[in-house]
C-alpha cells in the first residue's frame, strides 16, 4: 500500500479509537468526559426503537428478494462463499428446492417480525442474526459478496449481544395485562441510564463504523477530486445501463446536464460519507448527517439504479423517541 | 475486570474497539478474513474520464428475428437484482445462457436464442436511442438446437483424432468459446439440445453480405507414405450456401456442400495426400453464405492409408 495522507488518518483514526476505547475501560475520568461530551442520552425505548427499525428493515430486505428463484438456476453455478465452504452440502440442499428456499425466507422474517414487536428478543434477536445470516449467504451464492443488508445486520448483531432490550416488547406488554405494573418495568421504559446511551451508541456505531473505510478509501483510491464529474457520469450511466431491477434511470434521463452537476452530486456523496462517522463523537451531529446520508443514498437509487435499502432506512436509528420528545420540549 | 461490568457499557466498548478492528484489519489485508467479514471500499476509484460507458444486456431472440431485451429471463428474477447476473455470467456463461434460454422456452416457445450483447455508447457523440440503431461490440449467442441428430448418423470418435474439440462439448466457462474452434467475427454462438444439454457448433449466418466461418487450424503429420485424409462430420443447414472445405497448402483441397434442407446429413471429404518429409498446417473451414445458421457436430479428421 503506498504511503498516503487518507490512509495514514484511516490508520491513525482506528488505531487512536480501539486504544481510546479500551482506556476508557480503564480510566474512570477519561469515561465519564465521553460520557458528557459525546455519547448523547438515552433510555429503554429508544433500544427498543432501535430494535424496531432495524428488524423491519431487515424483513423489508428478505421480502424484497427473490431467494427461490435461485433454485431454477443451474447447481454448478451456486457455491457457498468465505467461511460457509465447508457447509457446501447443506446449501445444495436447499438450493435445489425452491420451496425449502422459500421456507428459510418465511423462517427468517417470521424471526424479524418476532424481534422487531420484540417477543422475547433475548431468543429472537440472535436466533434472527443467525438465520438472516445464513439467508445472506444463500443469497451470495452466485459469487458476489455484494453489500446490501450488511447495514442493518450488524446493528442487529450488537443488539443480540447486548443487555439492554427492555421496552417497546409485546412479551412486556401482554405480562403487563395480566400483573400490576411493577416500579421497574416503569423505570425500565423511561429514565435515561447510561448503559442504554452505551447501547444505542454501539448500534449507530455499527451503522457508521464502514463509512470511515468507505470514504477514507475513495480519497486514497480516488484521489482528492475522486468526484470529478466526469468519472460520476460514467459510474452513475454504466449503473444506470446494467441494473435493470428498477430501470429509474435518471443519469440516463439527464446525461446531457453540465458535468459540474455531476461533480457537485461526487462532492456531495464523498463529503457526506467522509464526516457521517462524527456522529459518533458529536451529538449534535445527528439529525442532519444521518438525513444527508439517507438522502444520499435515496439519490444512489434514483440516479444510478443501485437501492441499498438499509442504507436509506438504518440512519433512522439516530431519530430516536427521547429526540422527538426534546425537539417537541 | 469484574464480570458485571461486561453487562453495559463495558460490552459496548468492547464492541465498538471490535468493530475498528475489523475495520481496519478488512482494509489493510493483515488477517485474511473471509465472508462475511468484508471491505467496504465500493466505487472506490475514479473510473475513465472520456465519455464513454460499456455495458451489457441479454436479448432474447425469436425464431422470426425479432429481438426483446430480457432481465430476468421470464422467470429467474435473481438476474434481475444488482451485481448477481454479472457474477453468474463471469462463472459460466454458456450454462447461464442455456438456463435463460430454457425458462423463455417454457412460456414462449418461438424463443429460438438468447444473446449476450455486449454494447459501447459515446454518449457525446450519439443519443442513446441512436446507439441502441448501431450493432452491438459484440455477441455471444445460445442457439436452441434444431432437431435431434438420429442415432444412424452418429458414430464413435475413430483413433488417431486430429480435431481439437470436434464435439463441441468442453466450452471456456468464461467465453463459452470452443477450445480449438475460431469464429473470425465477434458474433459467437453455440447451440445447446436443451433436453440433453449436448452441445453443437453454429456457423451463423450471412450477415451484411459476408459469408460466416467456423475455423480449426491444424497440423497435419509427415508421412512416409501416401495417406487418405477423412473429414466427417455431421451438418445441418436450414438454407443453401453451407459448405465444408479442408484447405491444405500447395494443394487444391476438399469441399463439400451442405444440403439446405434443415435435417442432419453426414458430410464427408477425401483428400489424398502424397507423402511429406515434414508437419503440413491445415484449415478446416465451416462457411455458411446462407440466411439461416448452420450446426455441426462430430467433426472429425483422421489418416488412413491410401487406396490410391
Amino acid at each position: 500500500m503506498v504511503f498516503e495522507p487518507a490512509w495514514f488518518v484511516f490508520l491513525c483514526v482506528h488505531l487512536a479509537g480501539i486504544a481510546l476505547l479500551l482506556a476508557m475501560l480503564i480510566v474512570r475520568r477519561w469515561r465519564s468526559f465521553f460520557e458528557r461530551h459525546c455519547l448523547g442520552r438515552a433510555n429503554a425505548q429508544d433500544v427498543g426503537f432501535i430494535r424496531i427499525v432495524t428488524c423491519a428493515t431487515l424483513a423489508l430486505y428478505v421480502l424484497s428478494e427473490a431467494l427461490p428463484s435461485y433454485a431454477l438456476l443451474d447447481s454448478s453455478l451456486l457455491h457457498p462463499m468465505g467461511y460457509f465452504e465447508p457447509l457446501a452440502p447443506l446449501f445444495s440442499w436447499f438450493l435445489a428446492s425452491s420451496l425449502r428456499l422459500r421456507c428459510i425466507g418465511w423462517v427468517t422474517l417470521a424471526l424479524l417480525v418476532l424481534g422487531a414487536v420484540g417477543w422475547r428478543p433475548r431468543l429472537t434477536l440472535p436466533l434472527a442474526a443467525a438465520v438472516y445470516l445464513f439467508f445472506a449467504a444463500l443469497l451470495r451464492t452466485p459469487g458476489k459478496a455484494f453489500h446490501e443488508g450488511y447495514l442493518a445486520w450488524y446493528v442487529l448483531l450488537v443488539l443480540a449481544l447486548l443487555p439492554a432490550n427492555n421496552a417497546l416488547r409485546l412479551d412486556a406488554w401482554l405480562g403487563r395485562r395480566k400483573a400490576a405494573p411493577t416500579p421497574s418495568t416503569l423505570a425500565e421504559s423511561g429514565a435515561a441510564t447510561p448503559d442504554h446511551a452505551w447501547s444505542v451508541w454501539a448500534c449507530q456505531a455499527a451503522a457508521v463504523v464502514p463509512y470511515l473505510q468507505l470514504s477514507l478509501s475513495k480519497w486514497w483510491a480516488g484521489g482528492p477530486f475522486w468526484f470529478d464529474g466526469r468519472s460520476m457520469r460514467n459510474y452513475m450511466l454504466t449503473d444506470d445501463l446494467n441494473l435493470t431491477q428498477w430501470n429509474i434511470d435518471l443519469a440516463l434521463r439527464w446525461y446531457q446536464a453540465p458535468t459540474l452537476a455531476f461533480t457537485l452530486v461526487g462532492l456531495f456523496g464523498l463529503l457526506v460519507e467522509s464526516f457521517y462517522p462524527l456522529v459518533l463523537l458529536v451529538p449534535g451531529l445527528r439529525v442532519v448527517l444521518p438525513a444527508a446520508v439517507m438522502l444520499l443514498h435515496l439519490g444512489v437509487w434514483f440516479g444510478q439504479d443501485a437501492l441499498f435499502l438499509d442504507a436509506i432506512l438504518i440512519p433512522a436509528i439516530f431519530f430516536m423517541p427521547s429526540r422527538w420528545r426534546k425537539t417537541q420540549a | 475486570m469484574p464480570s458485571a461490568t461486561l453487562a453495559g457499557r463495558s460490552r459496548a466498548i468492547l464492541l465498538v474497539a471490535g468493530m475498528l478492528f475489523l475495520d481496519l484489519t478488512t482494509a489493510t489485508g493483515w488477517i485474511d478474513w473471509q465472508w462475511p467479514v468484508v471491505s467496504w471500499q465500493m466505487y472506490r476509484k475514479k473510473t475513465r474520464e472520456e465519455p464513454l460507458v460499456r455495458y451489457r444486456q441479454l436479448v432474447a431472440v425469436a425464431s422470426d428475428g425479432t429481438r426483446t431485451p430480457t432481465s430476468d429471463c421470464g422467470s429467474l428474477s435473481v438476474l434481475a437484482y444488482p451485481y448477481r447476473m454479472d457474477s453468474l455470467l463471469h462463472q459460466d456463461l454458456p450454462r447461464l445462457l442455456s438456463t435463460c434460454l430454457r425458462e423463455l422456452r417454457h412460456s414462449q416457445p418461438t424463443i429460438s436464442a438468447v444473446a449476450l450483447e455486449n454494447r459501447s455508447w459515446r454518449y457525446d457523440k450519439q443519443s442513446y436511442a441512436d446507439q441502441l440503431q448501431h450493432s452491438p461490440t459484440d455477441v455471444y449467442r445460445v442457439v436452441a438446437a434444431p432437431a435431434q441428430v438420429p442415432e444412424s448418423l452418429r458414430r464413435a470418435t475413430p483413433p488417431g483424432e486430429l480435431i481439437q474439440n470436434g464435439d463441441f462439448e468442453h466450452l471456456d466457462p468464461e467465453t463459452g468459446l470452443v477450445p480449438g474452434w475460431v469464429n473470425p467475427s465477434n458474433r459467437q454462438a453455440i447451440a445447446v439440445d436443451l433436453a440433453s444439454a449436448s452441445h453443437f457448433g453454429v456457423v451463423p449466418a450471412l450477415r451484411s453480405g459476408h459469408p460466416q466461418s467456423l475455423v480449426q487450424n491444424l497440423v497435419l503429420p509427415a508421412t512416409s507414405s501416401p495417406v487418405r485424409l477423412v473429414v466427417s462430420l455431421l451438418a445441418l443447414a436450414s438454407s443453401a450456401g453451407a459448405t465444408v472445405r479442408l484447405d491444405i497448402p500447395e494443394t487444391s483441397g476438399a469441399r463439400a456442400e451442405v444440403p439446405g434442407d434443415g435435417g442432419w446429413h453426414r458430410i464427408e471429404l477425401v483428400f489424398d495426400s502424397a507423402p511429406r518429409a515434414s508437419n503440413v498446417p491445415a484449415t478446416l473451414r465451416l462457411l455458411n453464405a446462407g440466411s439461416a445458421d448452420a450446426f455441426v457436430d462430430d467433426v472429425s479428421l483422421t489418416l488412413a492409408p491410401s487406396q490410391r
